[in-house]
C-alpha cells in the first residue's frame, strides 16, 4: 500500500495557482521535490502540513497518509507528520527546551529525553532564545524535534542549504536511517540537485508559468534521465539534429550543447557518429528546461 | 541618536500597532494611575494576541476547533491575569489594617504594601538586567532606549496594575467611592477584550496561517 498519496491538488494563494499536482510515495522512499523559485514547492508542502487550507473556490484535491484523510482524520493525520522547514515555524519567543515541552505534548510517543539528547548532540543550548540561534542552528533544532517522535512522513523544505558540510552528510545519513525500516518516507525539497540526486528514489518536478505552478514530471530519476540525451557538437553539426527533439540548448566557448528528449528514450537513428552524446545529470536537465522555452 | 530615530521611523512604518503599544506603555510612567491601568490592559491584550502567533500551531495535531480555542484562551488569559492581580491587591489592602498583619507604616503606606512594591521593583530590575545582557551582546546602539521602550513598560504596567488598585482600596470591590472607577475600567477592558477575541475568532477560524507565507509567495512570483 502507498504510504502517501496526493491526488489532483490545486491550491490558490493570492495571484498564484498551483494546479493539479498528483503523486504518491511508497514506504521507505525519498521523494525529491525540485523546481525554480516561485513554482509552488512551499505551497505544496504547506498544504500537506496543514497551514494552507483548501478554502478558496479553486482549491481541490485529496491527501491521504495511509488510510488517513487530511481533513476527515486531521488529528491522526497530523500526528504522523514531522517537518524541518527553511523558515522557522516555531515562535521565536521561547527556548528550544521549552519548545519540546510545549509542542511535543501533542505528538503521541514524543520522547522528551531523546529530544534533549538530540539538542545536546546538535550543540543547541536548550535555554538560549530561539531569536539568538543562527539559521543552521534553527534547522538542527527542528531536526531534533522531528526525530523525537515516530512519524510516517517527514517533510523537509530546503533543510540543507544552511548546514555545514559535515552536518549535511550526517543529515543525509539520518534520512537514510529514517527510511531504512520501510515504515516512513521523506519528501525533500532542495535546490542542491546534485546532492538530492544521490539520495532520492523519485522526483517531483514542478514547473512555473507566469502566476501558475504545475507538475512537470513525477517518477524515478533514472526514467527521467533516460528520456534525455545531451549532445555536444560544433554549431554546424548541430544542424542535423531533428528540431522536434530539441528541448534546450546551451552555447559553450567553441561548441554548442543540445538537450534532446524522447519519451520512450529511444534515440536510434537520431544520433550521429561524431557527436559527443551522454546522459545528462538532473541539474543539467533542469538548467536546460528552465532556461529555455520548450518547443 | 540619529540612527536610533531612523530605526524608530522604520519600526513605526512597518509595525505601527506594536510601536504604538510600546509608546502607550511608556505613557504609563507619566499619566494618572487609572488611565495607565486602562491603557495597559488594552495594549497588553492587543500585543499579546499578536505576539505568539506561529505557523506550527497549524501543524500540531489539533482540530480547527481546538486551534481556535487555544488562540482565544491566550488572549483571554492576559486580561484575566491582570484582573486577578487587581482583585488580589484589593483583598490585600482590605485585610492590611487587620491587627494580625504587620501594621507599621512607611511614608503613610502600610509596610507590607511597600514591601510588595520593592519586590516588584527588584523583579523589574532583574528583567532589565537580563535584557541589558541580551542586547549588550548585539549591536552597540541597542542600549537603553530600546530596552526601555520594549520591556520596562510591560513590567511597570504590571506593577501599577497591582499597586495602583491596592493603594486606594480599603473597602471590598464593587462598592462605593473610587471602586466604581476601577470596576468601570476593568469592565471596559473586558468588553474590548471580548471584541478583540471575536475578531480573532472570525479571522482565524478557517483561513489558516498565511500571513508571512503569502507575502513570501507573492514576492517569489514577482521576482
Amino acid at each position: 500500500m502507498e504510504l502517501f498519496r496526493c491526488e489532483h491538488l490545486t491550491k490558490k494563494i493570492g495571484d498564484f495557482l498551483l494546479a493539479d499536482v498528483d503523486f504518491s510515495l511508497e514506504p521507505g522512499n525519498i521523494l525529491g521535490l525540485i523546481g525554480v523559485n516561485g513554482c509552488g514547492k512551499t505551497t505544496l508542502l504547506r498544504s500537506i502540513l496543514g497551514s494552507y487550507r483548501l478554502d478558496q473556490a479553486e482549491d481541490r484535491g485529496e491527501l491521504m497518509l495511509g488510510n488517513l484523510h487530511f481533513q476527515k482524520d486531521v488529528k491522526a493525520y497530523k500526528e504522523k507528520l514531522a517537518y524541518v522547514l527553511a523558515s522557522n515555524p516555531f515562535s521565536e519567543f521561547m527556548h528550544p527546551g521549552e519548545l519540546g515541552e510545549r509542542y511535543g505534548y501533542f505528538y503521541p510517543g514524543f520522547d522528551q529525553k531523546k529530544y534533549k539528547q538530540k539538542l545536546k548532540e546538535f550543540e543547541i543550548a536548550p535555554k538560549k532564545m530561539i531569536t539568538e540561534l543562527s539559521k543552521g542552528q534553527l534547522l538542527r533544532m527542528q531536526l531534533a524535534f522531528a526525530l523525537s517522535y515516530p512519524a510516517k512522513l517527514y517533510v523537509f523544505d530546503e533543510p540543507v542549504g544552511n548546514l555545514d558540510v559535515e552536518f549535511r552528510d550526517a543529515f543525509y545519513d539520518t534520512m537514510r536511517q529514517l527510511v531504512a525500516g520501510e515504515e516512513s518516507s521523506i519528501i525533500l525539497s532542495s535546490h542542491l540537485v546534485t546532492e538530492l540526486e544521490r539520495v532520492a528514489d523519485s522526483v517531483l518536478w514542478l514547473g512555473k508559468a507566469k502566476n501558475a505552478g504545475f507538475e512537470r514530471y513525477f517518477g524515478t530519476i533514472d526514467d527521467l534521465k533516460n528520456s534525455y540525451r545531451l549532445v555536444s557538437a560544433e554549431d554546424e553539426d548541430g544542424a542535423g539534429i531533428p528540431k522536434k527533439l530539441i528541448w534546450g540548448r546551451r552555447i559553450r566557448e567553441n561548441h554548442k550543447e543540445w538537450l534532446l528528449y524522447r519519451e520512450d528514450g529511444d534515440f536510434h537513428g537520431v544520433l550521429q557518429d561524431g557527436w559527443d552524446v551522454r546522459f545528462p545529470d538532473l541539474q543539467e536537465i533542469i538548467y536546460f528546461l528552465e532556461k529555455e522555452e520548450t518547443p | 541618536m540619529r540612527e536610533y530615530f531612523r530605526q524608530e521611523k522604520i519600526s513605526f512604518r512597518f509595525m505601527p500597532v506594536f510601536y504604538l503599544t510600546r509608546l502607550l506603555f511608556v505613557a504609563l510612567i507619566i499619566l494618572q494611575p487609572a488611565v495607565q491601568f486602562f491603557i495597559m490592559m488594552v495594549a497588553a491584550t492587543f500585543s499579546y494576541g499578536f505576539r505568539y502567533e506561529a505557523e506550527v500551531e497549524w501543524f500540531i495535531p489539533l482540530t480547527d476547533e481546538e486551534i481556535k480555542r487555544n488562540k482565544l484562551t491566550r488572549c483571554n488569559f492576559i486580561w484575566l491575569r491582570y484582573f486577578l492581580t487587581g482583585v488580589a491587591s484589593i483583598a490585600l489592602a482590605f485585610f492590611v489594617p487587620n491587627p494580625v498583619v504587620m501594621r507599621g507604616r512607611l511614608f503613610d503606606r502600610p509596610l507590607i504594601l511597600a514591601a510588595f512594591f520593592i519586590l516588584q521593583m527588584l523583579v523589574i530590575y532583574g528583567a532589565l538586567l537580563e535584557k541589558a545582557t541580551e542586547y549588550g551582546k548585539e549591536k552597540k546602539k541597542k542600549g537603553f532606549f530600546r530596552l526601555f521602550s520594549e520591556w520596562v513598560p510591560t513590567v511597570v504596567g504590571f506593577t501599577y496594575g497591582f499597586a495602583g488598585l491596592a493603594f486606594r482600596k480599603r473597602e471590598p470591590f464593587f462598592t462605593g467611592g473610587g471602586s466604581w472607577l476601577h470596576a468601570g475600567i476593568l469592565l471596559a477592558c473586558a468588553v474590548i477584550c471580548l471584541i478583540r477575541c471575536m475578531k480573532i475568532y472570525k479571522s482565524w477560524s478557517i483561513k489558516g496561517f498565511r500571513i508571512e507565507s503569502e507575502k513570501k509567495e507573492k514576492q517569489e512570483v514577482r521576482t
